[in-house]
């Protein structure tokens, strides 16, 4: 059980590193690409877009970690998050809370959500 | 050497992702990101979207159509499909900038990341063929393909998004708790474009019957099992958007959702064709004999494969007089260089293997693929792929003009617009956020022929379908309001200086002139390019004729 732990733990990080990398690769293409904008408002819709379309997605992708390897995962990250984000704000704010608030809460819970399921999957299947 | 052959995979995605962020969207806002005004934006269905994402930002939710975009009515009910307007709005906020000017960054974003997702689809497949497919996708921002994002198809653009999602979703059919992913992606398709909704429950149909034929009419139990799973969440995760499509949507186009073969439709739809392909489509033509021989001599079930083959009978499907759903058959040709790569890449791949003598496929697969695949890319990006400008309706001065408007005037302003070359696409009036209403050109021309004013014009609106949910299951449509309009009645006039047509200018010119000289109107903004008029006595009989 120690050892799976170990191993999801040490695959968490490796991706992380691979994240990061893919995070700081896509500053520098948009910088190249959209050369007249400032660098803040690079980092910012970057930033953006890798706080909503990718990470919800990833995390929730984890729970195939096994399955899938690193870059169809990433890849599929964006359908994915972008697909549930629309129909949660959809559905949240029809029930009253401004959708403001959703671009942080809703990232937010569904990497909450899927990191738990993720790691209560790992200590099942350990 | 894996380490080099990894590498060689991920320089050619990553010159891909570049290709097309910088054909889809960076030649058009003029390589910024922060622009001041819509780019690229030419016909009126570009200013919906994010004119309802404008609404929903200042709402909070997208529950009715905004009064300004429905006669004044304040209890229409939202109809059009939510997904992208609350992409876009959240998106909005996060990056702190106007979803008129994310819009477009957002839809080729969304279309990069399709093609990746097909680029995934085709790996599992063969990943030579899959890289050598690549170099085909950016022809989305080509010619009569390009017109998707220009005159405003984003509905389809996030729907095809979504279908293609569809897709790899079914290739993971055999996944445990695949049905996930089945789900999801429906109700996505379902809440962007119903359209792609209806191709997608359809390709899961086409799925089985494809491999009923391979497998002699013996049904995986377990694959129907994740659908059924999978159609039960999709149901849940859109019923709620699903009634309200039937009972507006449906009912307003019925005859647009009618049953049979048509040749030929309007506008738009009918320049995205196999013919825009130009050579291209002789490697695609191929590549289609090649893929139906895979399917059905060789019996491969692959997804990439009867996903190709599948979108192409649909484009087509018009001309077979098969039961189809109008136009849209039409309307889904504009992501054919994202449906057909398969088709190329699988044909470049024969010739790759043909004219590469060397001894190991190892070698072929590892450096001389990924290597003509970037080099195709970067080849055709000097010679074929298309070069974009900003130009559109929407102008610097133009956007001043309604950012002036959304300033200084009452929200329930009613705006009239006499000639003005932006005004003539009414969706424009998304943008400025007022019940507007603008002169129809004709009619405009005619009286100036007959050298008179009138009180009454027939008149434009960017009004759409108005219904009033009454009951879950009961919708009352509301009647389109009058087009003749008494021009008295307004708060606001706005005559435009500069146009294509000057007689009509000058004719501007006089009215404004006849309004200004009852001492109840003023000018309260001019410009080189354009006056307001403010009308303190709407409803006064404003057309006084001297000589």
């Amino acid at each position: 059980m120690l050892s799976l732990k170990t191993e999801l733990k040490n695959k968490i990080i490796k991706e992380a590193k691979s994240l990061t990398t893919l995070f700081v690769i896509s500053l520098v293409l948009f910088k190249i690409i959209f050369f007249k904008e400032n660098v803040l408002m690079i980092i910012r819709t970057v930033s953006a877009f890798f706080w909503m379309f990718i990470l919800p997605g990833f995390t929730f992708m984890y729970i195939w970690h096994e399955k899938l390897e690193f870059l169809e995962r990433f890849i599929i990250s964006v359908p994915i998050s972008a697909a549930t984000i629309s129909i949660l704000s959809y559905y949240i704010s029809l029930m009253g809370l401004h959708v403001k608030y959703h671009p942080i809460l809703i990232p937010l819970s569904i990497m909450i959500i899927s990191g738990i399921i993720v790691w209560r999957k790992d200590n099942i299947i350990s | 050497m894996i380490n080099i052959k990894l590498d060689l995979e991920k320089i050619a995605l990553l010159i891909f992702f570049a290709v097309m962020l910088f054909f889809g969207v960076a030649q058009i806002n003029d390589y910024t990101i922060n622009i001041d005004y819509p780019h690229g934006f030419r016909a009126t269905d570009t200013f919906q979207n994010p004119g309802y994402s404008s609404y929903l930002k200042e709402e909070g939710a997208y529950k009715y159509n905004p009064p300004y975009a429905s006669a004044g009515h304040e209890n229409t009910i939202q109809h059009y499909p939510p997904g992208n307007i609350y992409l876009t709005a959240l998106f909005s906020f996060l990056v702190d900038m106007d979803p008129y000017n994310i819009t477009l960054l957002l839809l080729i974003l969304w279309s990069i990341f399709a093609a990746l997702v097909m680029y995934v689809i085709i790996k599992e497949f063969n990943k030579s063929v899959a890289l050598l497919s690549l170099p085909l996708m950016p022809l989305l921002f080509y010619k009569g393909f390009m017109i998707a994002f220009t005159w405003g198809q984003f509905g389809l653009i996030t729907g095809s998004f979504f279908l293609i999602a569809l897709f790899w979703a079914v290739s993971k059919i055999r996944l445990k708790h695949s049905f996930i992913f089945l789900g999801l992606f429906l109700a996505a398709t379902a809440l962007s474009h119903p359209t792609e909704l209806v191709i997608g429950l359809g390709f899961i149909v086409f799925y089985f019957a494809i491999k009923m034929v391979q497998d002699r009419f013996k049904i995986n139990k377990d694959e129907l099992k994740t659908v059924i799973k999978g159609s039960i969440l999709f149901f849940a995760l859109s019923v709620y958007y699903l009634i309200i499509f039937k009972f507006t949507w449906l009912d307003y186009f019925k005859e647009d959702f009618t049953f049979g073969k048509i040749e030929t439709t309007t506008g738009a739809f009918l320049v995205a064709n196999l013919s825009e392909f130009s050579w291209f489509l002789i490697p695609i033509l191929l590549g289609l004999l090649l893929t139906l021989y895979l399917l059905f001599i060789q019996k491969k079930d692959n997804i990439a494969l009867i996903s190709s083959v599948y979108m192409l009978f649909f484009s087509y499907s018009n001309y077979l007089g098969v039961p189809n759903l109008a136009h849209r058959a039409f309307q889904n040709r504009f992501f054919l260089p994202i449906y057909l790569s398969l088709f190329f890449g699988i044909v470049i791949y024969q010739i790759v293997k043909y004219f590469i003598k060397s001894d190991s496929l190892y070698k072929i697969k590892s450096y001389f693929v990924p290597t003509v695949t970037i080099l195709m890319l970067i080849l055709l990006s000097f010679t074929v792929y298309e070069k974009h400008d900003p130009s559109g309706i929407m102008h610097p001065d133009l956007w001043n003009e309604f950012s002036w408007i959304k300033e200084n005037t009452p929200n329930n302003s009613n705006l009239y617009f006499f000639y003005g070359d932006g005004y003539l696409q009414t969706g424009i009036f998304f943008a400025v956020q007022r019940h507007s209403w603008g002169v129809e050109i004709n009619e405009y021309s005619k009286t100036l022929q007959e050298q008179t004013v009138k009180r009454e014009y027939l008149s434009n609106s960017n009004y759409g379908m108005l219904y009033v949910r009454e009951d879950i299951f009961r919708f009352k449509r509301i009647p389109f309001p009058d087009s003749v309009k008494d021009i008295c009645n307004f708060d606001y006039y706005i005559f435009d200086k500069v146009g294509r047509y000057q007689p009509l200018i000058e004719y501007n010119k006089l009215i404004e002139e006849m309004f200004l000289k009852l001492g109840w109107m003023e000018v309260v903004q001019s410009t080189q390019r354009y006056d307001i008029v403010k009308n303190n006595k709407p409803g006064e009989n404003c057309v006084i004729l001297e000589n």
